[in-house]
């Protein structure tokens, strides 16, 4: 090495050399059957992790089927038509549209609703908006 | 059957073994660590062992292993809540036998890792510029920058203090 005329003591084929004689002494202990029990170990998991991997896409897929397969009739989505939505008196209409068929009933039934408790024209009517509904559901 | 997945893998951990631990040893620092990844990266071997007996540098394959393993042990051990003295008593009986390193090992272990590993594979293990890039995964030309960086840090650590006080 070029290096050699800078640090002769030191030059990198000493550097090596030093390491290998540290290194000498450093052997490894552990005998081929412990390797190979290790290994037969780490087979035996591999093929358990491959089956439970195997299981649970099967499962995954079959609980997927099952659910499609069960559901004959599944959940509308029930749009806000002219029949659903509050009669134009002046009040406010709920400002978010249902989304399903159970939001769509009882915004449809109950006109005094959450949805519609929560309009502008709220403050100060909630006493009369309240028993209008109640009227009118009863 | 096992006997014939196992062939020839007898003979490779008796011829192997010696010098992959060493690799390792010298990239770890801690003598007790350096077995338990060695023996860990051979048993993967012998998993694999179909392909990596085909393996051009099966050596450089095993040494990269430990060293890959070595990170992911890291890793899990950094989420771990750590013992109050410092650690459990296997550490402090490592840290005791690194301390009984020469001056070559000793300064080898204030490198960082990278350089550590370029170390050990090029110089333990004899790989060249490429099969040391192509072990860790990395370019030649940064093996190259690593390994210039590291022999330059040996140099220093290992000159004369008297020597190195002089510019």
């Amino acid at each position: 090495m070029t290096e050699d005329n800078e640090h002769p003591g030191h030059s990198e084929r000493t550097i090596s050399e030093l390491l290998s004689a540290e290194l000498a002494a450093t052997h490894m202990t552990r005998p081929a059957e412990q390797i190979t029990a290790r290994a037969t170990a780490l087979r035996r998991r591999r093929a358990t992790l491959s089956a439970a991997l195997a299981v649970l896409t099967l499962g995954t897929l079959g609980s997927t089927g099952a659910l499609l397969l069960s559901s004959p009739t599944p959940q509308r989505i029930v749009p806000v038509t002219s029949a659903t939505a509050p009669a134009s008196t002046g009040q406010p209409s709920a400002t978010r549209a249902p989304t399903t068929a159970a939001t769509a009933r009882s915004s449809s039934a109950t006109p005094g609703s959450e949805t519609f408790q929560h309009g502008p024209a709220y403050l100060g009517h909630q006493s009369t908006a309240t028993t209008a509904t109640t009227a009118s559901t009863s | 059957m096992n006997h014939q997945k196992n062939e020839g893998f007898a003979e490779f951990y008796a011829a192997a073994r010696d010098g992959c631990l060493q690799a390792v040893r010298a990239a770890v620092g801690d003598p007790v660590q350096a077995e338990e990844l060695t023996a860990e990266a051979f048993a993967r071997a012998l998993v694999h062992w179909r392909k990596i007996q085909h393996h051009p540098a099966p050596r450089a394959w095993v040494v990269r292993v430990a060293l890959n393993t070595h990170v992911s042990w890291w890793r899990k051990r950094r989420r771990e809540v750590q013992w109050p003295g410092g650690g459990p008593e296997q550490d402090r009986v490592a840290s005791a036998e690194s301390e009984l390193d020469g001056p070559a090992l000793t300064a080898l272990r204030t490198l960082p890792r990278r350089q550590r590993e370029v170390v050990a594979l090029r110089v333990i293990l004899d790989l060249d510029t490429y099969a040391t890039a192509e072990a860790l995964g990395i370019s030649p030309s940064t093996v190259a920058v690593h390994y210039s960086r590291a022999t330059a840090a040996l140099r220093t650590a290992l000159a004369d203090p008297e020597e190195r006080m002089t510019p």
